[in-house]
């Protein structure tokens, strides 16, 4: 790649598309969630997804510390890929937590079960659109997938609340409470990096321009 | 003999100070944003500067015969001397010295003390304009903020950096230019006319660019106001038009106030800002500091000679 060429680039759109790979094992790890709500199955395939996002996000943060990159951008780029490479750590978290223990109750599993999968997929619309907003180069189009984000969020929160009502009113043991908590908080967590990445990712945008 | 050779030693001296310290107001913004590498934004610097020198470097001859209209080797000797010794201090201090104002007040100072006539008007005009240039740059720079931002809005960001980082380039390159017609061309107007001297000045510029440029690079790209591409190039829009508008009129100007000046307005431009005054007080005080110590040495020590 020529000098000029270089210039044109720009070492902040190469890091910034760069950003997608994380994106994409985030999609593909929601899709296994999703198996392993529905059928069970074992960790090892999204410890694979865990180790490769954990790879991709070092390798971002050699690009943004070794050069191409204004000074003021650095700290945010770093904060942002941190957020990104969050997202699949809490999917990791929460395979984990479904993983180690049944909840007994009929009723109560397959309730708690059709929250989480609501969650899953809002999880995965949220990283579709962060996937449009890594490519997009127009601020008012940032901002609305940042928008959207911010709604599924929002919604993500309400159902983690009716989880948290469910567990305190049903008469439960505490392993059973405890799960469902921890369940609730981890698939939150997923949404609530995917806002943050969201926000970070305009707040660079926004500095690169203005 | 003796003194032309030492005359060439000091200027060679001085001119090496002179250009690594002025290379971050040149190549700062590019290199503090990592658009070139160091390596790259020194070469452009010193291209800059050698091309200004021999495109527009006598201009500034009229402006340097009007404070001091006799120029012995005494006389160089004695002005090269005091301003090495200034700018040694504030590299020592790492503040950007502004060589236009020490020198013309080293020039100033040794003109009295030989009783030789001074053009009055025309240092009234300097003077006027050493004044007027900071305030200007502060002052133009908002408009400037406010018409890039009406461009670059609702356009492809990429598309808009792509033009900001070439142009940002571009007017580096004016920058080291105009800096090497004006400050590096005062400079250059007290050195015999002729091939030796270019050579001189050409080779000191390389090794001043190279070797001193460092420490100033640091403060000015990041102890001011961590610089945005918008803000860099406006920035140095400004600079390089208020110091080429004096370099036409034979003023000798500095790069380094005009630039620090565009620099903190566009810092003032923004409605939630923070700046740091710490570095700008010293370095204000630096520069009245530098010029009213040039003078009275400059004023004792030609007077003790003659």
């Amino acid at each position: 790649m020529g000098f000029i060429e270089r210039i044109l680039q720009g070492g902040e759109k190469e890091i910034l598309e760069k950003l997608n790979q994380i994106v994409e094992i985030g999609i593909e790890a929601s899709t296994f969630i999703d198996e392993l709500i529905l059928k069970g199955g074992t960790i090892e395939k999204i410890k694979d997804l865990e180790k490769r996002s954990d790879n991709v996000a070092f390798e971002i943060t050699n690009m943004v510390t070794s050069g191409g990159i204004a000074p003021n951008l650095i700290d945010n780029l770093l904060e942002l890929v941190n957020k990104e490479d969050n997202i699949i750590d809490s999917m990791y978290n929460l395979a984990r937590e479904l993983l180690r223990y049944n909840i007994h109750n009929k009723e109560l599993d397959k309730y708690v079960k059709e929250r989480l999968l609501k969650m899953n997929s809002f999880a995965k619309e949220a990283l579709s659109t962060m996937k449009k907003m890594h490519v997009s180069d127009r601020l008012s189009e940032i901002r609305k997938f940042r928008s959207r984000i911010e709604e599924l969020e929002e919604e993500g929160d309400n159902i983690k609340d009716s989880l948290f009502d469910i567990a305190y009113t049903k008469k439960i043991d505490y392993k059973t409470f405890y799960h469902i908590m921890e369940l609730a908080h981890e698939a939150d967590d997923v949404l609530d990096n995917c806002e943050d990445s969201s926000d970070i990712f305009l707040t660079v945008m926004s500095s690169i321009v203005s | 003999m003796i003194s032309e050779i030492l005359v060439l030693v000091l200027s060679f001296i001085l001119i090496s100070l002179v250009s690594g310290n002025n290379l971050p107001v040149c190549s700062g913004s590019i290199i503090g944003s990592r658009i070139i590498s160091r390596r790259n934004g020194i070469l452009l610097t010193i291209t800059g500067y050698i091309a200004g020198l021999l495109l527009e470097g006598d201009l500034i001859r009229r402006g340097a015969s009007a404070i001091l209209p006799f120029v012995s080797y005494k006389l160089s000797i004695i002005a090269l001397s005091i301003g090495i010794i200034v700018f040694l201090i504030s590299h020592k201090m790492r503040v950007p010295q502004s060589l236009s104002v020490n020198f013309t007040s080293i020039l100033i100072g040794i003109s009295l003390a030989m009783h030789l006539e001074i053009d009055w008007y025309f240092v009234i005009l300097i003077i006027i304009f050493w004044i007027l240039a900071p305030i200007i740059s502060i002052i133009t720079i908002k408009p400037f903020m406010s018409f890039s931002y009406r461009i670059s809005n609702g356009k492809r960001i990429w598309n808009v950096i792509k033009w900001v980082k070439l142009l940002l380039i571009l007017f580096s390159f004016f920058a080291a230019f105009t800096l090497g017609a004006n400050t590096i061309g005062l400079l250059y107007s007290i050195l015999p006319k002729g091939y030796v001297s270019l050579f001189a000045v050409s080779i000191a510029i390389v090794f001043g660019s190279i070797l001193f440029s460092k420490g100033e690079l640091r403060r000015v790209g990041n102890e001011i106001i961590s610089l945005r591409y918008i803000n860099a190039l406006n920035s140095q829009i400004v600079s390089v038009a208020l110091v080429e508008l004096a370099t036409l009129f034979g003023i000798p100007l500095s790069n380094t106030q005009t630039f620090i000046s565009s620099v903190y307005g566009s810092g003032l431009s923004y409605k939630n800002r923070f700046l740091l005054k710490a570095p700008i007080k010293s370095i204000a005080i630096a520069w009245v500091g530098g010029s009213l110590i040039s003078f009275v040495i400059s004023y004792l020590l030609a007077s003790l000679l003659a």
